[in-house]
């Protein structure tokens, strides 16, 4: 009788771990998922997908939402085992390449809310002339300083390099740090030195080409000896053991009024928006060696692909959310983050960011340098160069390793502007 | 019949494992083999054979060396820290009285999830150590030590000693207290000091309990990646970048799939021969140890 027990207690928990997904939601209701890959937006998406819940009550869609860049794991895992999210955001990259090769994203071209995309972000986002990834916001790069700190002091917004300097000087001076740096994340030490590659290197794209080509090599590359001088200097006028601190440590030490800037993208706004700051925030673009050679890094931020192989019921309610997702949904989502809308007559309030609004306007910006389809493993490497930059102030170590890290890995599969 | 219906159980029993076995774990070992030979990227539906083109390229890669001696690194200085940290915990605690009260608190550490107990100790490397270390005037310790090439490695074995050292104590404790009190007390009587307690009967004694607490050390340093992963992501400039973490890298942040597995296979092998000097080396002890006792 106990044996009989047992096994039966042993069948009935070997039948509760069958996964529930095998089952469908029942009742009509379509089940619609959003894996979210960049988790400071979720709070965001949660509230479009609450309030979309209330308008269409027959499609639940669910977001999954994990933590730092596990997120990034999971989903190299799933689509390993065919298990493409519904929807997911992603960005500009060779992988994304890949996966459209790979036939598991929808082309959305023609589609009522593809329409909704303005017309040049839209065209960045173009492989083969088709659109796979959907912009709902486009970023920029920028020094984030703190208003009333700034007006206290009397400081002016730097126009030229030698002004940012002697800002520092001055900031340094009167006892304040005058960047908040967060180069453990390799993200953040990259995607500015990529604005500073912008600015500085006039011929970047060419010479990124030639250099994959074996034709030259990063050591002759007009303007990189500014961008390595500029990280070095850099370096002096952040917190001791840049290296060290992350994201949140970075924008916690801003928050906090320890520093007077910090440098990033304004992917990261909605994150210091949902601090209660007791300041104001401004932005003011990276300084050129003049005013007019400065200019603005901007591409494409927040976006979202679908999955190819899906049911023509699910089909129907993923187009119906995204009919939502890119009419209200990306107002709310302009309005809270602030960023740059990337959906036609959406304005967001630019009050934050006005002394860049001059460079989209005269078209003084450009986009990511990696956008030359650089692989995630080129930009791996790359990141590791800065860093060792950062802790050493070895030039030479530092052209040598981020040369090797874009020769090595080969040219790029698609090369673009 | 009623113990060939229990063998005919058993059997059924046994079998479903050795299934389940065989499908989550030698499978994907055949798979990961197979996908090491080619150039697969994991997105792709196409996998072109390469041959041991990712062998080749692992073992010539500039950073080799860099790699496996900062695995060395991490290998050596985890064993000996537990090792260290669980027999002086252990024998410190033998002499006390509450011992269940001090075995909780002691054994805390151990129940602490990773990822908090990574947030908790990028607070004392950001904030704590670097003051305590500028008040005691200790140069190496007045700096964040993830920062730094040099010092990032130890912050990382310090996080995982503080994670790990209290399991290999509950270890060695209870082997310790296994070890029959007269053999201790007739050692004592014959002037035997702490040191020749332990180097001539406790130490010996417990060799099985060491075995195991060695191989534990040097599995979590050879498969495990938390630490690395949430403090420094195999920074600063490559310095915690172990050989788990490259095939971590490889694989998952740089879609060369083929290529990670390639260098998880060599990973794997190195572990299984690692595992078998240590057995080898722990049986031939045990056995020069009955031979002379």
């Amino acid at each position: 009788m106990k044996k009989m027990m047992a096994f039966i207690l042993v069948v009935m928990m070997s039948i509760a771990l069958i996964p529930e997904c095998f089952a469908e939601a029942g009742d009509g209701v379509v089940n619609v998922e959003f894996f979210q890959t960049t988790y400071s937006q979720a709070e965001i998406i949660d509230q479009i997908i609450a309030d979309f819940s209330l308008i269409h009550p027959d499609i639940k869609v669910t977001q999954i939402n994990l933590p730092g860049d596990e997120a990034d794991t999971v989903l190299a895992n799933r689509i390993l085992n065919h298990d493409v999210p519904d929807i997911f955001n992603y960005e500009l990259s060779q992988t994304l390449f890949d996966m459209i090769e790979a036939g598991i994203l929808r082309d959305v071209s023609g589609t009522a809310y593809a329409d909704c995309i303005d017309a040049a972000v839209a065209n960045q986002c173009m492989y083969n002339d088709k659109l796979y990834l959907l912009p709902m916001s486009v970023n920029f790069m920028g020094v984030f300083y703190n208003v009333e700190m700034f007006e206290a002091h009397g400081w002016a917004i730097p126009q030229t390099l030698d002004e940012l300097w002697e800002l520092c000087e001055t900031i340094q001076g009167e006892g304040i740090i005058p960047f908040a740096a967060g180069d453990k994340s390799g993200s953040n030490l990259a995607h500015w030195v990529q604005d500073v590659i912008g600015v500085y290197c006039p011929n970047y794209i060419e010479d990124f080409y030639s250099v994959f080509n074996g034709n030259m090599s990063i050591a002759d590359m007009e303007g990189i000896e500014d961008v390595a001088d500029i990280v070095i200097a850099r370096t002096r006028y952040c917190q001791e053991d840049p290296l060290g601190y992350g994201t949140d440590d970075q924008i916690a030490l801003f928050a906090n009024q320890e520093t007077a800037m910090y440098i990033n993208g304004s992917w990261r706004m909605s994150k210091l928006n949902t601090r209660d700051l007791a300041f104001h925030y401004a932005v003011f673009p990276f300084p050129g060696k003049t005013a007019e050679d400065t200019q603005v890094m901007s591409s494409v931020d927040f976006a979202v692909v679908t999955a190819a192989d899906v049911s023509p019921e699910k089909q129907v309610a993923i187009d119906t959310f995204l009919e939502y997702l890119f009419s209200d949904g990306a107002r709310y989502f302009i309005e809270v983050s602030n960023a740059p809308s990337a959906v036609t007559g959406i304005k967001p309030d630019t009050s934050s960011y006005s002394l860049l609004l001059p460079y989209f306007e005269s078209g003084r910006i450009f986009g990511m340098p990696s956008n030359c389809r650089w692989t995630d493993a080129t930009y791996s490497d790359y990141t590791a160069a800065l860093q060792n930059l950062v802790l050493t102030g070895e030039k030479k170590t530092f052209y040598e390793e981020f040369n090797d890290a874009l020769t090595d890995y080969g040219m790029p599969a698609v090369y673009i502007h | 019949m009623k113990k060939r219906r229990y063998e005919i159980g058993m059997s059924i029993l046994f079998a479903g494992i050795v299934c389940a076995y065989f499908v989550f774990t030698f499978l994907p070992v055949i798979d990961g083999l197979q996908i090491s030979l080619t150039d697969w990227n994991g997105i792709s539906p196409s996998r072109n054979f390469v041959g041991f083109v990712n062998y080749s390229q692992f073992i010539s890669d500039k950073h080799f060396v860099d790699t496996v001696t900062i695995t060395l690194k991490y290998i050596l200085l985890l064993s000996a820290g537990m090792v260290a940290l669980g027999y002086g915990l252990a024998l410190c605690l033998l002499q006390m009285r509450s011992q269940s009260m001090l075995l909780t608190v002691l054994f805390f550490p151990h129940i602490i999830m990773t990822v908090i107990s990574c947030i908790l100790w990028e607070q004392i490397f950001n904030n704590i150590l670097p003051g305590i270390g500028r008040m005691l005037g200790i140069e190496k310790l007045s700096h964040n030590m993830l920062s730094s090439k040099e010092t990032a490695i130890l912050a990382v074995v310090a996080v995982d000693l503080w994670h790990l050292a209290p399991y290999a104590f509950l270890i060695l404790f209870t082997a310790l207290k296994g070890i029959p009190a007269d053999m201790v007390d007739s050692a004592r009587l014959e002037g035997a000091n702490s040191v020749q307690l332990f180097r001539h009967i406790q130490f010996p004694m417990t060799f099985p309990s060491f075995g195991v607490v060695l191989t534990t050390a040097i599995t979590h340093a050879l498969t495990s990646i938390d630490t690395i992963l949430i403090m420094t992501s195999g920074g600063p400039a490559r310095a915690t970048e172990t050989l788990y973490f490259v095939v971590y890298k490889n694989s998952f942040m740089r879609q060369r799939f083929g290529y990670g597995l390639a260098q998880g296979v060599l990973l794997a092998i190195a572990a299984i021969l690692i595992y078998l000097l240590i057995q080898a080396w722990t049986n031939r002890v045990q056995t020069e140890g009955v031979e002379d006792g």
